[in-house]
C-alpha cells in the first residue's frame, strides 16, 4: 500500500536506507518509552479525574445486564429499551465486584485500560501503514490531542467506541493488504513487509487465509466490540464491504481478475463466519436486542441516527442554537478549532498527498493505496453522513471522538512518509520536520500538563486557545470540573469559618447532574435545585449553559482556571451583595 | 527498493517487538488494579441494620467502606431490603493511632444519630433535618472503637467525618492514608477492638 506510494521512484543508497533503518529502529524504541510513560501518567494522574455526567446511565446499564446473567435472563424495561449495547458497562461491573474503589473510579481505571488498547491500536494501524516512525507519529498525534487525552480517564462511551473502531479499521487494513498481495503475487515476506515501508504483504510465511483462524476470530471481536459499545459501529462492516468492492473493481483494471477472485473465494467462507460472530459478539452484550436481533440494533441505528428526544443548547461562535438545528459547519467547526494545528495539516497533507499519488497509480496501472483511503473515508463519512442527516449534534466533537485515532494515524503515517522522502531525496532537510515535530510535542506536552486534569477543555492556538473559546463554544460540558471546584470549595469554607463548618451543614446549588455534588461533597454540603438557588449558601457551577453568569453580585469563593478560562466558580449567596457601581 | 537483509528485522524480531509493545502498553493498568485489590485491607466499618426503628426486629450484618450513607428515591436500597424510611443501624470500627492526636470529628445526620468513641458518647444528633455537629477530641496512642448509633428519618442519611491531617473532615478513613492511624474492621464479641 504505502510502499506502492513511496517504491515508484528511483533507488536509494545504502548509506540513506540504513539511516532510515536507524530511524526506525529509534521509533520502535520510541514507542516502546512513549507506552511506558504513557501507563505510568495516566495511572498516577487517574484520582485527578473527576466523574462525567454520562457515566452514571452506563454504570447502571452495566449492573442490569450483569443482572439479566446472574438473575434468571429477565429483562427489565430499561434494559429492553436501551439502544446501547454493554460492551463496555458490563466489563466494568464485573470489575466493581472485585475493585476496592467506588463505582465511578472503578469505572476510571476501566476506561483507561479501554484507552490504552485504543492506543495499541493506533499505533499498530500506523506501523502497518508507515513502519515504526508511522506508528510513533500516529500515536504522538494522538495523545497530543488534549481533547482526546483528557476524555480517555472518564467517557464511557465515546473513547471504548474509538478503540473498537481503530481496532476495526486495523483488521479491515490488513484483510485489504492481503488481498491485493495475493493478487499481485507479491513474494514480500513478513520481515521485509515491516522494514520497507508498507510493501504489498502477501502470505508467504503466514498461514493460508482460510486457516488463519486468530485474524478471523480478531476481526469479529473487533466488529463485536464495537458494535457492542454503539451500533454505530457496523458502519465497519459497510467499510469492508465497499472496500471488497473497490479491490474488485480495481483488480479488474490491473488485470488480476483470476488472482483476486481466488483470494475472495478462499475468504468469503471466513469472513462471512467472522461477521456472523461479530454479531453474536454484540448481542452478548447486548441483551436488549437477544430477542429482536436484527430488527432491534436496525431501530437503534434509526433511533441514534436521528436522535431528536434530547434537545440542548448547545454553543457556536458565541451563540446558543438548538442540538436539534445546527448548521452543517458544527461539526467542521469543533474539529478545526480542537485539533492541534500540526495534526490538522499533516491530515491534510497526507489526503492531498494520497489523492495525488492516487492519480498518478490509476495513470501507471499500480494498485491503488486502499488501506490509506479507507481511513480517509472512515473520517469523512460519518460526519459527512451526520451533516446531510441533520443530526442532533451537542458537547461540540465527543460523539465524534472516534475519528481521532484514524485522523492520527493518517497525520502520522503522512509524516512519516515525508521524513522518508527526504531521507531519500534531501536528507539535509530531514531535520526541519524533525525539530518541527519536536517542538510540537514539547508544546502540546505543555498544553497538557496546564489544562490537567481538564484537557478536553482545549483549543487551539489559530482559535485563541481555552481563553476564547469559553465563552464561545462547548469547552467544560462534562462536568468532570466538579471535582476540583467541590474540593477547593470545601477547603475554603473549612479555613474560613472552622467553627461553623463543623455545627452546621451547607447548601450548594449549580448547574448540571446532582451525581456532581452528591458524589463530590461531603454530606454536610446539601444540594439545593437551581430553582431553589436563592436560599443557598453557595453556588457552585461549571461554565456550561450560561451559569457562570448567574448571581455575578455574589462574592467569589474560589473558582477553576486554566489558560485563562474559568471553567467553575463557587460564589457565597448569603454575603452581602456586592453594590452596584455608582453610574458616573 | 532493495536493502541487505542483515539491516532488515527478521519475522520474529517483529513479533517479540510487538509482544513486547503490547504488554507494555497493556499490562500496566491490570497489574496496578490486582495490586491494589492485593493489597486492599477491605471495608473497616462493620454495619448491622434492622428492620425497625429501634434496633429491633430482623437484622443483617454487613462490611462497609466509607462512614457516608444517604438514601433518596434514586438510592433506595437497604442492606436486608428493609424499606429506607423504617429502619435503624449501627456502624462500627476500629482506630489505631501511633501517637496522641487531637481529631476534629463531625456528625451529620437526618435523624437520631449518636457518635461514641470507647463507648462515651461524644456526638448526639435528633433532626428530621440533616444537621451537623462536630467536636475535637483529644485521643491517646492506642487501639480506639469508634460507633455511630442512627436511626433515620425522613429520608434519612448519616456520615463520620474527620481530620487527621489538617484538611477539611472526611469521611472515614480517608482515601488518603496518613501516617499514625490505622483502621481494622471490629471482630465479633465483646471486645471488637481488642481492649
Amino acid at each position: 500500500m504505502y510502499s506502492s506510494i513511496v517504491s515508484c521512484s528511483g533507488s536509494e543508497s545504502d548509506v540513506r536506507r540504513t539511516a532510515w533503518l536507524r530511524a526506525e529502529l529509534w521509533a520502535d524504541r520510541l514507542s516502546i518509552l512513549c507506552f511506558g510513560v504513557l501507563a505510568l501518567v495516566m495511572l498516577a494522574t487517574l484520582p485527578d479525574y473527576g466523574l462525567t455526567y454520562d457515566e452514571e446511565p452506563h454504570v447502571r446499564l452495566g449492573e442490569r445486564v450483569l443482572e439479566f446473567y446472574t438473575g434468571g435472563f429477565i429483562r427489565s424495561g430499561g434494559l429492553t429499551r436501551s439502544v446501547y449495547g454493554a460492551g463496555f458497562d458490563l466489563g466494568a461491573a464485573l470489575l466493581r465486584r472485585l475493585s476496592p474503589w467506588d463505582e465511578y473510579r472503578t469505572n476510571h481505571i476501566a476506561c483507561v485500560f479501554v484507552a490504552q488498547v485504543g492506543l495499541l491500536g493506533t499505533w499498530k494501524l500506523g506501523r502497518w501503514l508507515a513502519g515504526p516512525v508511522g506508528g510513533l507519529s500516529a500515536l504522538l498525534f494522538l495523545v497530543l490531542t488534549p481533547v482526546y487525552y483528557g476524555h480517555q480517564f472518564n467517557n464511557p462511551k465515546d473513547i471504548p467506541f474509538a478503540t473498537g473502531y481503530v481496532w476495526g479499521l486495523y483488521a479491515i487494513a490488513r484483510l485489504i493488504t492481503a488481498a491485493q498481495a495475493a493478487a499481485a503475487g507479491a513474494p514480500v515476506n513478513a520481515a521485509q513487509a515491516s522494514s520497507d515501508v508498507g510493501s504489498v504483504r502477501s502470505a508467504h510465511g503466514e498461514p493460508s487465509l482460510a486457516r488463519d483462524w486468530p485474524r478471523w476470530l480478531g476481526l469479529a471481536l473487533v466488529l463485536g466490540l464495537a458494535m457492542s459499545v454503539r451500533i454505530a459501529g457496523g458502519v465497519l462492516i459497510a467499510y469492508l464491504a465497499l472496500f471488497l468492492v473497490l479491490l474488485g473493481l480495481d483488480f479488474l483494471r490491473l488485470g488480476q481478475t483470476a488472482a483476486g477472485w481466488r483470494w475472495l473465494r478462499s475468504a468469503l467462507l471466513p469472513l462471512g463466519l467472522a461477521l456472523l460472530a461479530s454479531w453474536v459478539v454484540m448481542l452478548v452484550f447486548w441483551p436488549g436486542a437477544l430477542a429482536n436481533p436484527l430488527q432491534k440494533p436496525a431501530d437503534a441505528f434509526g433511533t441514534l441516527a436521528r436522535f431528536t428526544a434530547y434537545d440542548s443548547p448547545t454553543l457556536l461562535r458565541g451563540k446558543h442554537i438548538s442540538s436539534n438545528h445546527v448548521p452543517w459547519d458544527y461539526l467542521p467547526t469543533y474539529f478545526a478549532l480542537q485539533l492541534p494545528e500540526l495534526t490538522s495539516a499533516a491530515f491534510l497533507a497526507s489526503v492531498l498527498g494520497l489523492c495525488v499519488r492516487t492519480v498518478q497509480c490509476l495513470r501507471r496501472r499500480l494498485p491503488i493505496a486502499w488501506c490509506w483511503w479507507l481511513l480517509v473515508v472512515a473520517v469523512s463519512l460519518p460526519p459527512a453522513y451526520a451533516i446531510v442527516r441533520h443530526s442532533t449534534l451537542y458537547n461540540g466533537l465527543r460523539h465524534f471522538l472516534f475519528l481521532m485515532p484514524p485522523i492520527s494515524v493518517l497525520a502520522g503515517a503522512g509524516f512519516a512518509l515525508l521524513l522518508r522522502r527526504l531521507v531519500r531525496d534531501r536528507p539535509r532537510w530531514v531535520a526541519v520536520p524533525a525539530l518541527l515535530f519536536a517542538l510540537f510535542t514539547l508544546d502540546q506536552v505543555g498544553t497538557l500538563w496546564r489544562l490537567h486534569p481538564h484537557q478536553h477543555v482545549s483549543f487551539n492556538r489559530l482559535s485563541g486557545g481555552a481563553a476564547a473559546a469559553v465563552d464561545r463554544y462547548e469547552t467544560e460540558y462534562y462536568g468532570s470540573v466538579y471535582q476540583e471546584l467541590h474540593a477547593r470549595l470545601i477547603e475554603e469554607v473549612w479555613t474560613q469559618h472552622r467553627e461553623t463548618y463543623l455545627n452546621r451543614t451547607f447548601l450548594v446549588a449549580g448547574c448540571g447532574s446532582k451525581l456532581f455534588f452528591t458524589r463530590n461533597l461531603p454530606l454536610n454540603f446539601q444540594y439545593l435545585t437551581m430553582r431553589d438557588a436563592g436560599g443557598a449558601d453557595y453556588f457552585a457551577s461549571y461554565v456550561r449553559d450560561d451559569c457562570l453568569l448567574r448571581f455575578r453580585n455574589r462574592p467569589l469563593v474560589t473558582q477553576v482556571e486554566r489558560d485563562g478560562a474559568v471553567l467553575a466558580l463557587a460564589r457565597d449567596m448569603k454575603a452581602r451583595a456586592r453594590p452596584k457601581a455608582a453610574p458616573p | 527498493m532493495t536493502a541487505s537483509s542483515s539491516a532488515l528485522p527478521s519475522a520474529a524480531s517483529e513479533r517479540r517487538l510487538t509482544r513486547w509493545i503490547t504488554a507494555l502498553a497493556l499490562l500496566p493498568t491490570p497489574l496496578w488494579f490486582l495490586l491494589a485489590v492485593a493489597r486492599d485491607p477491605g471495608p473497616v466499618w462493620r454495619a448491622e441494620y434492622y428492620g425497625g426503628l429501634d434496633f429491633s426486629g430482623p437484622k443483617v450484618t454487613v462490611t462497609e467502606r466509607r462512614s457516608s450513607r444517604y438514601w433518596d428515591r434514586q438510592n433506595a436500597q437497604v442492606p436486608g431490603g428493609f424499606g429506607p424510611r423504617r429502619f435503624s443501624a449501627r456502624f462500627d470500627t476500629c482506630l489505631r493511632l501511633k501517637q496522641a492526636r487531637e481529631i476534629p470529628f463531625q456528625l451529620v445526620a437526618s435523624g437520631l444519630a449518636s457518635f461514641s468513641i470507647d463507648g462515651q458518647e461524644q456526638l448526639r444528633l435528633d433532626s428530621k433535618e440533616r444537621e451537623a455537629r462536630g467536636a475535637v477530641a483529644t485521643l491517646a496512642p492506642g487501639m480506639h472503637h469508634l460507633s455511630l448509633d442512627f436511626s433515620g428519618r425522613g429520608w434519612p442519611s448519616i456520615a463520620l467525618n474527620a481530620s487527621f491531617d489538617g484538611k477539611a473532615p472526611v469521611a472515614i478513613p480517608a482515601p488518603a492514608n496518613v501516617a499514625g492511624v490505622e483502621w481494622f474492621p471490629p471482630r465479633p464479641g465483646p471486645a471488637p477492638c481488642g481492649e
